[in-house]
């Protein structure tokens, strides 16, 4: 039985430790070594506390290992998420990201893989390019055999720099209400084999 | 195809609108034989349910025959002649999974708009505005249904379109409406809005044990019609319906009340007063005067039903009663799903004839008049049914 937490200082645990995780891989090497990664780092894809950050999470009927799987096999996720164009796995945990951009014009980024533990948790950030994001995905069982509980966070940088606009704008519109409605065709498709469509409103 | 639109408060017509298509691999298409206009239909109609938009095609009460399946459906095919509950399921969320089908996660397109008035979303429902989906509905000549192996119900050969259609809503909600009223052997239920779920409800609470069902209503038909089911009525235009109820059970009151009326409420009190002139001013406040009235004439620890349609918020909310006579209130849309089959079997056993509630068939191309006929009750209109396809029939 877990104590009671209270759950606004839950959140910001989760928030730190991503930023930490961040920076603590973004500058020299790729061991965990760095201690006290409050600092900011010039080197990080998202800066701890520069980001604009986005966390939402839904319970879906479904093994963790199931959900995993889907998520980890990136080129999946154009199928949910409504604004990518495509995911190609690079290898070695690389890959590259292809959004359907303003205008039909495409934006297209690097990312890597910094946390991948099967059935549990994925973490990446972009490499290099024009839109600097970071994110991960977790899955925990949910109390009382109500399935998975699935947890994203993503963050990407100022929305006030022209680099963090740029992405914003890749969503069309509010990013938080586009990465819930992605998560929903998620559940939905993990459930239930298919999202829902009415054939007549515009998806959002 | 042919179909229901709406055109604004009060007004819809029927037009030539495209056909349905398969949109996933579990969808199916069915063509339509029968199709109801129901009470909530009027909600809609006069201009009570947000997010209805011009050109909607309204309909949740309808059955037909499939005449398109996608790939992955495996439970019906080609040439069942099926109905298809108005609450649309996933048949595999966790709510599904627990029989609550008008709570599923997964079925509503436009779950953003539900979250927001609702906190989360339930599931879609069959033209019913876009808060709940954004569904073409069933007063059309075709239908898409969505998750078929989930939403469409076989039914059994010599089961006329007339008995089986009222599976599809007002009969399950009546029962759900009885059911979750906790009827025991003994019982008195009181029951406001003797219409179609109304008589639904009345004949649900005597099957569940109810030993005197008082019904209200203002109507003489309606009342007439209750009578006609052994229940006793009040004509809340000529009696006080909380003094009649008291007076009726010996002053323990009602054990069970159920409000089968909902959002647009009719009353001379003076609390119905100041909901309707919010109600016009588009305060949005629903008429609530029925359910304050239930809260108030039930007798102490009862439980109150609520299957009428409330949409949004109501205001003057009798909470003390509720707290100091020890109430709980029970409400929902229908779990159409989970009751269909144990319904469908009370229908072939004669228990019940649910065609009885017809009082009108018309061809699809009357609904404009039908639905005026229904929102005046005139004709003594207790439930209309449309062919679409009258003239090949």
């Amino acid at each position: 039985m877990n104590a009671p937490r209270p759950l606004t200082l839950l959140a910001g645990v989760a928030l730190i430790g991503l930023g930490v995780s961040l920076i603590a891989r973004s500058g020299t090497g790729d061991d965990e070594s760095t201690s006290g990664g409050f600092e900011r780092n010039r080197d990080a894809s998202v800066p701890y506390g520069d980001g604009t950050r986005i966390e939402k999470a839904f319970t879906i009927e479904c093994p963790a290992d199931e959900l995993y799987a889907y998520w980890r096999n990136l080129e999946n996720l154009p199928n949910i998420m409504s604004h990518l164009a495509s995911v190609e796995d690079l290898g070695d945990g690389r890959s590259r990201w292809t959004a359907k951009g303003p205008g039909g014009v495409p934006a297209s980024w690097e990312a890597e893989i910094i946390d991948d533990t099967p059935g549990e948790r994925i973490s990446w950030r972009s490499v290099g390019g024009t839109v600097p994001n970071a994110g991960s995905v977790t899955f925990t069982e949910a109390p009382g055999e109500r399935g998975t509980e699935l947890r994203v966070e993503m963050e990407w940088a100022p929305p006030g720099g022209p680099l963090g606009k740029s992405f914003a704008s890749l969503f069309g519109g509010d990013p938080g209400l586009i990465v819930e409605s992605d998560l929903r065709r998620f559940k939905a498709t993990m459930e239930a084999g298919y999202h829902a469509v009415n054939g007549t409103d515009v998806k959002s | 195809m042919r179909a229901v639109t709406f055109r604004g408060t009060g007004k819809v017509s029927v037009n030539t609108v495209p056909d349905p298509e398969i949109l996933t691999p579990y969808d199916a298409i069915v063509r339509v034989t029968s199709t109801a206009i129901c009470g909530s239909d009027l909600h809609m109609y006069s201009g009570y349910i947000p997010t209805v938009k011009k050109g909607d095609v309204f309909g949740h009460e309808f059955m037909g025959e499939i005449v398109e399946a996608g790939s992955e459906v495996k439970n019906v095919a080609v040439g069942d002649r099926v109905l298809v509950p108005f609450t649309i399921s996933c048949g595999n969320c966790l709510h599904c999974r627990n029989g609550m089908t008008s709570l599923c996660d997964n079925s509503n397109p436009n779950a953003w708009m539900a979250d927001m008035l609702l906190g989360y979303t339930c599931s879609g429902l069959y033209g019913y505005s876009h808060a709940f989906g954004g569904y073409p509905g069933g007063q059309a000549e075709y239908v898409r249904i969505a998750w078929a192996d989930a939403n469409a119900f076989k039914v059994p050969d010599g089961i006329p379109d007339e008995q089986a259609l009222f599976l599809t809503d007002i009969f399950p909600t009546g029962y759900q409406a009885a059911e979750q009223a906790e009827i025991a052997p003994g019982d008195t239920v009181a029951i406001w809005g003797c219409g179609p779920v109304g008589w639904f409800t009345i004949q649900s609470a005597f099957m569940l044990g109810a030993e005197r069902v008082i019904a209200i209503d203002r109507i003489p038909y309606r009342l007439e019609r209750a009578r006609a089911l052994g229940a006793d009525t009040i004509d809340f235009e000529n009696d006080d319906v909380v003094e009649t109820l008291k007076s009726a059970t010996a002053g323990r009151g009602p054990d069970r009340v159920i409000d089968c009326v909902g959002m647009e409420a009719h009353s001379f009190a003076p609390d119905n007063a100041a909901d309707k002139v919010k109600q016009v001013m588009k305060l949005s406040f629903d008429r609530a005067h029925v359910l304050r009235q239930a809260i108030y004439a039930v007798g102490k620890g009862g439980v109150v039903s609520v299957p009428g349609v409330y949409a949004g918020f109501i205001d003057k909310f009798p909470m003390g009663i509720v707290v100091n006579k020890g109430l709980t209130i029970r409400s929902g849309q229908t779990h159409v799903h989970k009751y269909v089959p144990k319904l469908m079997a009370m229908i072939q056993d004669g228990r019940i004839d649910p065609s009885k509630v017809i009082s009108h068939v018309l061809p699809l191309e009357s609904a404009p008049e039908a639905y005026k006929m229904f929102v005046d009750k005139v004709d003594d209109c207790e439930k209309v049914v449309l062919k679409p396809f009258a003239s090949a029939a």
